[in-house]
């Protein structure tokens, strides 16, 4: 219980949620990392056990980088030494120095050696060592000495420059003095900005302006801070100033093509606390470091699954509710919801494919960072409640599409339930009023050509054929159910299921029809066993205090009593009991009978024979009333089946009714003949007493010819005796007409 | 010489009725209300002929049968309420002798008596030997002497009632049409006259059944013929 509470209570915290959040953020950052990691130090050979090819590629690029800086160092230190003359020894040993001091060896780990092309060693800085790099370029050049000359405009026309020599001019106006005694011209228009070029070409021309234009420098940043104004106004008080054109001559001497050969060297033990010293430094820090990565991206990975499975483990479940239950974001449709997260993913991938690589490193780790943030958060969102709905169950039903897709059949049934509502005369019309309309859609089709036309055609003629031939399936396995109930098998039932529509509603209150007959009748045939078995039970008990009775009626018979009439009275008890006895006898013998609750053994036997045996037994009995039986049997055998037994006692009862009914000194009549292989047995009478009965009426139970009921008969006789006939397969008529009581027995005859 | 007869029926009157029609025949009665009170007496005296009744409170009639037929052979004559065939076949299968269905003719029962105890006090079991004498039941039939005995009774028959006897006699069970009767006793064909025969039977009958209307020996087969009915 407590157990339960706990992890109830644990997958409830919202602040472990939030923790686990930032967990699993870290986790996807984390692993990024190391596998970005992991993929650049592979990449660097770092866990073959080898100094790493990136660092060796560093170092050198570093050491290329290093011999191309001395190379151009000392490339323009020997222009510069060469290029004039007035550098003063001083200055060039400054230089040296300077370019020395750049590669000293305390300071750098690079040292070189500068050689010509007769590998006489010009330049060097060793130190004693051992070299992990070394690395040799050749430099080929021509040397040039360039110097610029001004000359005035009649020297730089008398000039003739050194054979071989590129020569290039320049031309230069400058303002200058003129003596009073040869101003003739003065230009008004003299410019002020046509001084800027002067400088700036100066500029260009001249390794150092400073030097090159020495002489009036003064002029020009006088006359550069001048406005025009005051130009104006000295122009007025001084017009011995004027412009003079000059060349600037720059002459380029090629001196000699030389060729240099730099070596640079990487020292192997690293001294200094240079560039290079500290890339090894690095790199091995990083080579020591080199698993982090790995342990760091497993890390990850394990962190991101435990918090990615807390997450979906906890996933819907909030404090003080039972069951996980949705947010408003779980309650979106489940497709929106896929599709609006995967939009905000590309958005997020394009943005980062957009400004990746524009700006500087640092905002391209932030720029992927917040990216996998965001898609990290996006698809634990996705994930999560997914979760939610299938805890909810609500997966498959929260869709727009299912939505969309339950109203549209909701929309369908709704019209098709409305069309079934329609009685099936209407129902008809309605349908063939759609194929029609569907059909002329069709042929407007093909008229304008659209092949859809012939499609949809085949398709309503398709479904048409297949719903007739279902119908008439139908129709005709409702018929042949309908004749079997019809034909007495009760317990039939259709086949509903394969049944539709108004079928299968026909074919139900079928089925219905034969329960509810198959019911009544084995209900009746229950309440008549019930009845059967009361009045055996009655009829047995009756027959103990009947037996007394009778007994002592008997015993009372014998002895001598005083009384006149007391004979009288015990004849008539005696008569009595004699006909309750006959009574109970009959009554459980009529309720078997009608019941059927009677063994019935049919065995084929001679009707003419049953005959002789009747009259047998009843010569007597019909001496006795003086009746002449008048017989007309044919000699061949009549040949029944029927239970020789159960016939006995129909033909007793027959000939019993003949002794106690039939009018004294008549003939009785007995016919038995075969007609339509049927054998038919007639025994005819003359009543003694006047019928006022109908033939059916006197079968009944209980009714006698006579309506003073003072016989010997119970009233049963024929009836039992119609019971006995129609168990046996056989038919009891009786007919009555005037006096004459007629009784057709009829059997089929057997081979 | 007087034979002990036990009646036992769980109804006073009716053990009354029997004791008054027994009486006349210089019986001696006993009576019995049930079973257990049966099966007392018979132990106690020695009984000649049981008149048992089966519906009886604390022990029923078959009950009592079952366990007096472990160590007695007194002939049993049960009485009943209950007519089934079924019933009776029980009963007889079961060691009754005989057997009787209420309400019952006083002078049947009577005769049933009579018939019973003949049959086990005077032939015992020991009919005699003779080739030319036939016993069926109780009916013994001599054929040298063409007499007729039923309980040791002489009977009074006809010439043809005894050739049908005799003829039945001969093949106990077996079904004769009346005009295979006619025949073996005419030894011609009986050209329509074999109706006649139907009515020797029923004389016959009421000559050697005790009752003709339920015949114990000499049946009719329906529709089929006659035959002598014995199963031991």
């Amino acid at each position: 219980m407590s157990k339960q509470r706990k992890k109830g209570v644990l997958r409830r915290s919202s602040i472990l949620k939030m923790l686990m959040v930032l967990l699993y953020i870290l986790s996807i950052l984390g692993a990024f990392l190391g596998f970005m990691l992991t993929i650049e130090f592979t990449e660097a050979d770092m866990y073959d056990g080898n100094p790493s090819k990136i660092y060796e590629e560093r170092i050198q690029q570093m050491c290329t980088d290093d011999i191309h800086q001395v190379f151009a160092a000392y490339n323009s230190m020997l222009s510069e030494g060469y290029s004039t003359d007035s550098i003063s020894d001083q200055y060039k040993q400054q230089l040296h120095d300077d370019f020395m001091a750049l590669h000293d060896p305390s300071k750098s780990n690079f040292e070189f050696e500068i050689s010509d092309a007769q590998e006489n060693v010009i330049i060097q800085n060793f130190s004693d060592g051992e070299y992990q790099y070394s690395r040799t370029d050749a430099f080929y050049d021509t040397i040039f000495q360039t110097k610029t000359i001004r000359m005035s405009q009649k020297e730089w026309e008398n000039y003739t420059a050194p054979s071989g020599a590129n020569v290039s001019s320049k031309e230069v106006w400058v303002n200058e003095r003129i003596e009073p005694t040869t101003s003739e011209t003065i230009p008004e228009s003299t410019e002020t900005p046509s001084d800027e070029p002067i400088i700036g070409a100066v500029e260009e021309t001249t390794y150092d302006p400073v030097e090159t234009t020495g002489t009036d420098p003064e002029l020009t940043t006088e006359t550069e801070n001048e406005t025009a104004d005051e130009i104006a106004a000295l122009a007025e008080t001084v017009p011995e100033y004027r412009e003079v054109l000059y060349y600037d001559v720059t002459i380029s001497v090629p001196e000699s093509a030389i060729s240099h050969y730099v070596t640079g060297y990487v020292r192997s033990n690293l001294t200094a606390n240079d560039s290079y010293a500290k890339i090894d430094k690095y790199f091995a820090a990083i080579y020591e470091y080199r698993y982090v990565p790995i342990i760091l991206f497993g890390i990850s990975v394990i962190v991101f699954l435990i918090s990615l499975s807390y997450l979906l483990y906890a996933a819907g479940y909030r404090r003080n509710q039972e069951a996980a239950t949705e947010s408003i974001f779980d309650k979106l449709p489940f497709d929106v919801f896929t599709l609006a997260l995967f939009f905000v993913g590309l958005m997020v991938l394009l943005f980062m494919d957009e400004f990746y690589g524009q700006f500087n490193e640092i905002l391209d780790i932030g720029i992927i960072c917040s990216g996998l943030i965001i898609l990290g958060l996006a698809a634990l969102w996705w994930l999560v409640s997914l979760i939610v709905r299938i805890r909810t169950k609500s997966i498959i039903r929260n869709n727009l599409i299912v939505i969309l897709w339950k109203k549209i059949w909701k929309l369908i049934c709704n019209t098709t339930k409305e069309l079934q509502k329609l009685p099936i005369l209407w129902q008809i019309p309605a349908i063939a009023l759609g194929v029609f309309v569907l059909q002329l859609i069709a042929i407007v089709m093909l008229a304008s050509e659209n092949i859809l036309g012939l499609g949809l055609l085949i398709l309503i003629y398709t479904v048409m054929i297949v719903s007739i031939c279902m119908a008439v399936a139908n129709l005709h396995l409702l018929e042949q159910g309908a004749e079997k109930i019809a034909g007495g098998d009760l317990g039939y039932k259709i086949p509903t299921d394969k049944l539709i529509g108004p079928f299968k509603k026909h074919g139900e209150h079928l089925n219905s029809i034969g329960d509810g007959m198959n019911l009544a009748v084995s209900e009746r045939m229950k309440s008549e066993m019930f009845k059967t078995e009361l009045i055996a039970n009655v009829s047995h008990d009756i027959r103990t205090p009947l037996t007394s009775i009778i007994n002592y009626t008997d015993l009372l018979s014998k002895l001598e009593l005083e009384h006149p009439q007391a004979q009288e009275y015990i004849e008539v008890l005696s008569r009595q009991s004699a006909r309750l006895r006959k009574l109970t006898e009959d009554v459980l013998e009529a309720s078997k009978a009608t019941t059927g609750n009677m063994k019935v053994q049919l065995e084929k036997m001679d009707m003419r024979v049953l005959l002789e045996q009747m009259q047998g037994e009843y010569e007597e009995k019909l001496d006795a009333k003086s009746l002449q039986m008048v017989c007309d049997i044919p000699d061949n055998p009549l040949y029944i089946m029927a239970d020789g037994r159960l016939l006995w006692r129909v033909m007793d009862n027959l000939f019993a009714n003949v002794c106690k009914y039939a009018m004294q000194n008549t003939r009785v009549y007995l016919d038995a003949a075969v007609n339509n292989g049927q054998v038919e047995l007639t025994l005819r009478n003359i009543s003694a007493v006047q019928l006022h009965i109908s033939a059916d009426a006197l079968m009944e139970r209980f009714v006698q010819g006579d309506r003073s009921r003072n016989t010997e008969g119970s009233g049963l006789g024929l009836s039992i005796a119609q019971s006995l006939t129609a168990l046996q397969g056989g038919r009891l008529e009786l007919n009555i007409d005037g006096d004459l009581f007629k009784v057709k027995l009829t059997f089929s005859e057997c081979a | 010489m007087a034979y002990h007869i036990l009646i036992c029926d769980d109804e006073k009157d009716i053990v009354n009725a029997l004791q008054i029609y027994l009486t006349h025949d210089d019986y001696i009665l006993h009576t019995a209300y049930n079973g257990k009170e049966a099966l007392e007496i018979i132990a106690d005296k020695s009984i000649d002929l049981l008149l048992l009744d089966i519906m009886m409170p604390e022990m029923d009639g078959i009950q009592t049968m079952v366990t007096l037929r472990k160590n007695y052979n007194i002939p049993v004559i049960l009485l009943t309420a209950k007519s089934e065939d079924s019933d009776k076949i029980l009963g007889l299968n079961l060691g009754a002798d005989d057997y009787i269905t209420k309400p019952f003719n006083p002078m049947e029962v009577l005769a049933r008596v009579k018939s019973q105890l003949r049959r086990y006090i005077q032939f015992g079991g020991t009919a005699s030997a003779a080739p030319s004498v036939k016993t069926i039941g109780n009916i013994q039939i001599n054929d040298s002497e063409k007499r007729v005995q039923v309980d040791g009774e002489p009977v009074n028959l006809t010439p043809t009632e005894y050739a049908i006897l005799q003829f039945l006699m001969q093949s106990p069970n077996k079904v004769f049409t009346p005009k295979e009767i006619y025949t073996a006793i005419r030894n011609e064909a009986p050209y329509g006259a074999e109706g006649t025969i139907a009515v020797h039977i029923r004389h016959l009958r009421e000559k050697i059944e005790i009752n003709p209307a339920e015949p114990r020996y000499l049946k009719a087969v329906w529709g089929q013929g006659y035959k002598i009915e014995w199963e031991k």
